[in-house]
């Protein structure tokens, strides 16, 4: 089919895809590499910590870092090591920065996966529930939660949250991540929420949003007009807000990293977003720097994955193709 | 129907006016908002003095959020007012030149937009480390992609109708076609925008200074409240839950503004 | 014959009072009855009410009796769904959204086909041959598709579940004309098939002539006037119908000036006292302004009817009094203004090119015509001559060298984005005075020049009439004293009755200022009444060219003959 609408298939398309996303990670290593420079002072101090450095150790950092050499073959030098799986060591803990980074992603990932589901599984139904009664009483009380929900900080409401299911009913467990297995989920079920709480009201607005533009679409009345069920009518209008919904997938990724951070440092959980939050402050700069990377890195793939599911489900991206 | 779209603003308006005075009059307001008291530390609410009771410090829990409003809604307004006016300079210019200028523009917007917010704004205003000022200037430049965004594409649509057409007939120049016939109809969408960055802007101001960025020790702020009660759930719930209201109603209230507003520029401009 | 569709006591009413009021309609199986209106007549509600598509907010009152069976209108949707899609199916007036663009367009005909899955490509396959279409369109996007041929998939869907009556709420507007025709010629020959009573919902007095039965005339929710079509557009009653029927431009004369109706169609929610014609008519007097007038029948079978206090007598309604102009002289214009030489200009380059090889030259004080469809470059020459575009390659030379603002100016089709939102209308006009080198203070002059009231300088745009809109951008235009008055499609977003006061006015300013006039249009009859000389364009090229006198009585391109063919009602 797709060779009929021409121009271009779907293994090319991933592969040009995959080239751009190649590229873009490249521009941005190049940024999170430059952010040992951004911090004021002498980067070899800085990579040395607090600690009360002798004229020799800082030699010898700068040698080992080969901090005197030009910025660019340094900038070589490090990605060449990020590629073959060397991040450097932290300076904080003087461990490796992937072993650092093995022990917390899973519990990261754990977290962001619950939110994701619990978010997909209320928002985009009550979405296509208020589009489908707009202007109903339940439409303007769900788009009113979502209001709120929108702009209501993770970290204020985990709070809140923490402070009455937690403290006050005793119904979930306050802090830490419980002995692993099924107590470490139910230890995330409150930080997911809270996560899912900011994601849900954007999902929701989506969804609705486009829900809705479909409903008013003329083919919308001219399905109805020649007697489809209404059935039918919502199946024909879900497949086509299907698209938009999809594509702001990779905004609500982005989101949803960004809220991990603040989520785990409310709920003090040792993830990737805690240890983040933590090194900025100690200026553990190459564990920043593993963080930013490995967080724009999955952004950067949720984007391809997003444009490659886009490119399969809508017939008009297909012919256009690749441009 | 229409009473109802009319009470939006108003509701909307209470909080933000609450907060506003307390952002403006906080030295008068809560003049003891940075007073220790390390003998009595904490202490639950209903204390005599203290209706919210105190922190660790014993300071004050609701004085410190009165005096809090200030660093939560100052911050957000540059920010918002800011990034908006590097979005309408750089977006027309960008929108209505296209070419060079616009591609290089794009290009860094979506360098911007290939991380989160919250992470950029933690990793530069935590590595360069300097105050209250300094994560708003960071903030600036991390809220203004999406305000050139959006004025950009704004631009577009506008520059293909007929209305500028004819001023280009008429020979007028670039600047005054752009900033005299353009941007006037530019500007309710961008108010909006600028509306909800601050709600955004609200929110990420705190969040760093939950992290322990941004504002010093010591200096009443929202989200150093907040993350200064997180130890103190059991002994004084009001040093999470004022601050925590606090926030979480002030950027409703001004989502529910701009939301009100949105509705209203697009019903005003599908009339026509 | 009992009629198949019969509606009596149709109400629509939305949150600010009646949008149509008491009308009633019948058709018979195998006949088409058109409903014409301009905007806001309630046309369209009339189509939506009858389909239980009513947007939330407006709702009916009424019954309608398909077949026999009666159903209460005001139940919209839910009382309808027996009838809706098996009885009586509806067809859409933009074929480019009214097919769900991500569905191929087999599946969409088959949604409603009432066989078996094993014969559903059968089915399919025969249901597109039915509208001429080949078997592969089964398998492709709508997207993939002309505007024609979707708009047979859009017929071969509402037709799947072989409905009695078919409604088509302008199903032909968004076409080019030579396509119209053969959409419109597709619906009759289905109609005579199936016996298929077809309603024809159009603002187009020449389609209804050349097409319907009987015709419904409609003005603001009124039913104003009905009857058989050659009858009631013969010899109208109601002055509204004559107003329309004079207004709408002929081809096959030019007149010194087109009659018109004053002002402009009223808005839906305003609803003057008694007739609601009244303020535009010429007829009306005291009763008219206080007492509304009722339909009355007059004919033993009650299908001829008008409601109307002053009717038009036989004498009065069946002539037109005109003046014609004398026939134009053939060949290029005596002193040149502008000429423009091998112009080609292609936007993408695997595209069609949007200029291939233009030549045109317009006279000083000369009205020439660029006539064309859609896709034919005429819009893009025009944009050229304005500098908003440039040639890939040949030239344009201008006979005088002016400032770029007294050389040409603009006019637009659409009014109402022509207009900066953000500026009064006195902001507008200073400025293109000044551009002109002109005394801004003329404001006043220019508004009375194109006959506005003074105080509207104060106004912004939204407040005006679409008419008076084009008014306005007319002001603007000729504002700089321009050589040159382009103007694109000027009067094909306005409704028939207004269409008629621009072209009048057009015709006016040429003579009174001196300006040259190059009118792009698709409508010939609208270049009939305004050009001299006329440059036929399709696919980029001009194909043929000269007084447009000669052309109307002898088109020698294929092309041109089948333009002329395709102009309907005539």
């Amino acid at each position: 089919m797709a060779s009929r609408l021409g121009r271009g298939t779907l293994g090319r398309f991933v592969m040009v895809r995959l080239a751009a996303t190649v590229v873009l990670l490249l521009a941005l290593s190049f940024v999170v590499f430059a952010l040992l420079y951004l911090a004021p002072g002498d980067p070899a101090r800085n990579l040395l910590g607090p600690r009360n450095p002798s004229p020799e150790l800082l030699a010898a950092i700068r040698a080992e870092y080969h901090l005197d050499d030009p910025f660019v073959t340094q900038y070589v030098r490090w990605i060449g090591d990020v590629v073959r799986g060397d991040l450097g060591t932290s300076i904080r803990s003087e461990i490796a920065v992937t072993s650092l980074l093995a022990d917390r992603v899973v519990l990261t990932a754990e977290l962001a996966i619950m939110a994701f589901v619990i978010t997909l599984v209320v928002a985009v139904p009550l979405g296509v529930r208020a589009a489908w009664r707009a202007g109903s009483v339940f439409d303007r009380t769900v788009s009113l939660a979502s209001i709120v929900g929108v702009g209501a900080p993770s970290y204020a409401v985990g709070l809140l949250l923490l402070y009455l299911l937690g403290v006050r009913f005793q119904l979930f467990p306050v802090y830490g991540i419980g002995d692993g297995g099924l107590d470490q989920l139910w230890h995330l079920v409150l930080p997911a929420v809270t996560l899912a709480i900011g994601i849900g009201a954007l999902v929701f607005k989506l969804t609705r949003t486009a829900v809705l533009g479909e409903l008013e679409q003329d083919y919308v009345a001219f399905a109805r007009a020649r007697g489809l069920s209404e059935g039918a009518v919502r199946r024909l209008v879900l497949r086509n807000a299907l698209i938009p919904v999809v594509t702001s997938g990779g905004l609500v990724f982005a989101f949803l990293f960004g809220g991990t951070i603040l989520v785990e440092v409310t709920f003090a959980l040792p993830g990737i977003g805690g240890l983040l939050a933590g090194s900025v402050t100690f200026k553990d700069i190459p564990v920043v720097q593993a963080i930013t990377l490995l967080t724009a890195t999955v952004i950067a793939l949720t984007a391809l994955a997003v444009d490659i599911v886009t490119y399969t489900i809508d017939p008009r991206v297909r012919a256009r193709g690749l441009r | 129907m229409t009473a109802r779209r009319q009470l939006t603003p108003v509701v909307a308006a209470i909080p933000l006016v609450i907060v506003a005075v307390f952002a403006a009059a906080s030295n008068w307001l809560a003049p003891d908002a940075r007073v220790q008291d390390i003998l009595t530390g904490v202490t639950p609410p209903g204390t005599a003095g203290h209706l919210f009771g105190t922190d660790t410090n014993g300071r004050d829990i609701a004085q410190l959020a009165i005096a809090g409003a200030r660093t939560a809604v100052v911050g957000p307004v540059v920010i918002a007012l800011g990034s908006m006016c590097i979005g309408l300079v750089l977006g027309t210019v960008a929108g209505y030149l296209g070419g060079a200028v616009d591609l290089a523009l794009s290009k860094y917007a979506d360098l911007l937009l290939a991380l989160p917010t919250t992470l950029i704004a933690l990793v530069v205003a935590g590595l360069v480390d300097g105050g209250y000022w300094v994560t708003v200037a960071v903030l600036v430049v991390l809220f203004s992609p999406t305000d050139i965004r959006m004025v950009r594409g704004a631009v577009i649509s506008q520059s293909t109708r007929p209305y500028v057409e004819s001023a280009k007939a008429l020979g007028l120049g670039r600047v005054r076609i752009m900033f005299r016939h353009i941007v006037p109809n530019v500007l309710p969408v961008a108010f909006t925008t600028m509306l909800l960055n601050v709600a955004f802007a609200l929110v990420a101001v705190s969040a760093l200074s939950f992290l322990g960025l941004g504002v010093g020790p010591g200096e009443p702020d929202w989200g150093r409240q907040l993350s200064d009660a997180r130890d103190l759930l059991g002994r004084n719930w009001a040093a999470a839950v004022v601050p925590g209201v606090l926030i979480i109603v002030t950027a409703a209230a001004i989502n529910l503004l701009g939301d009100w507003a949105q509705e209203r520029f697009e019903r005003r401009g599908s009339g026509r | 014959m009992n009629p198949v569709l019969e509606v009596s006591g149709l109400w629509v009413i939305g949150p600010n009072g009646p949008i149509v009021s008491h009308a009633d309609l019948a058709v018979e199986p195998g006949r088409t009855l058109a409903i014409v209106g301009e905007s806001g007549s309630g046309k369209s509600m009339t189509a939506k009410a009858l389909t239980g598509l009513l947007p939330s907010g407006v709702h009916a009152e009424g019954t309608v009796a398909v077949d026999g069976t009666s159903l209460d209108l005001a139940g919209g949707a839910r009382a309808l769904a027996a009838v809706r899609g098996r009885r009586v199916s509806l067809l859409l007036q933009n074929p480019f959204t009214s097919l769900s663009p991500v569905h191929r367009c087999g599946p969409q005909i088959a949604a409603t086909l009432a066989v078996a899955r094993d014969e559903v490509d059968d089915e399919v396959r025969r249901r597109l041959a039915e509208v001429d279409l080949p078997e592969r369109v089964a398998s492709m996007y709508p997207f993939e598709l002309s505007g024609g041929m979707r708009q047979r998939v859009a017929l071969a869907a509402s037709l799947a579940s072989d409905p009695l009556v078919l409604i088509g709420d302008e199903p032909t507007t968004a076409l080019d004309v030579t396509t119209q025709r053969e959409v419109l010629d597709l619906v009759a020959r289905l109609q005579r098939e199936r016996g298929m009573a077809f309603v024809l919902i159009t603002h187009d007095l020449g389609v209804a002539r050349e097409r319907a039965d009987e015709v419904l005339v409609m003005y603001a929710g009124r039913l104003v006037e009905r009857g058989p079509t050659a009858e009631l557009l013969g010899t109208p009653r109601h002055p509204y119908t004559a107003g329309l029927r004079d207004s709408d431009p002929p081809l096959v004369e030019r007149l010194e000036r087109l009659p018109s109706i004053p002002g402009s169609v009223p808005r839906a929610w305003e609803h003057p006292a008694g007739c609601v014609f009244a303020p535009r008519c010429e007829r009306a007097d005291e009763r008219c302004r206080v007492d509304e007038p009722t339909l009355g029948g007059t004919d033993a079978d009650g299908i001829r009817a008008w409601a109307c206090w002053h009717p038009l007598d036989d004498r009065a309604a069946g002539v037109v009094v005109v003046t014609r102009t004398s026939p134009t002289d053939e060949g290029a214009p005596t002193r040149p203004l502008v000429t423009v030489g091998g112009a080609r200009r292609r936007f993408r380059h695997d595209a069609p090119p949007a200029l291939d090889d233009v030549s045109i030259v317009v006279g000083a004080g000369e009205a020439v015509g660029v006539v064309g469809e859609s896709g034919s470059g005429k819009t893009t020459l025009a944009r050229c001559l304005l500098g908003l575009e440039r040639l890939d390659e040949g030239t344009i030379e201008w006979a005088a060298d002016r400032p770029r603002a007294t050389r040409a100016q603009i006019v637009f089709q659409d009014p109402s984005s022509a207009l900066n939102p953000a500026m009064t209308i006195g902001a507008a006009l200073g400025e293109a005075l000044r551009a002109g080198g002109q005394d801004p203070s003329a404001v006043p002059r220019l508004l009375e020049l194109v006959g506005l009231p003074v105080p509207y300088a104060k106004r912004r745009p939204r407040a005006l009439s679409g008419g008076e809109q084009q008014r306005v951008a007319i002001a603007r235009a000729v504002a700089p004293r321009p050589d040159v008055l382009v103007c694109d499609e000027p009067v094909s977003s306005l409704d028939v009755s207004v269409q008629a006061q621009i072209l009048n006015l057009l015709n006016e300013l040429r003579r009174e200022l001196g300006l040259a006039l190059l009118l792009i249009t698709h409508d010939l009859a609208v270049a009939r009444q305004v050009v001299d000389r006329v440059y036929v364009m399709h696919r980029g090229r001009v194909v043929e060219s000269g007084a447009m006198d000669r052309l109307v009585a002898a088109p020698q391109h294929e092309y041109t003959q089948r333009l002329f063919a395709s102009v309907a009602g005539r």
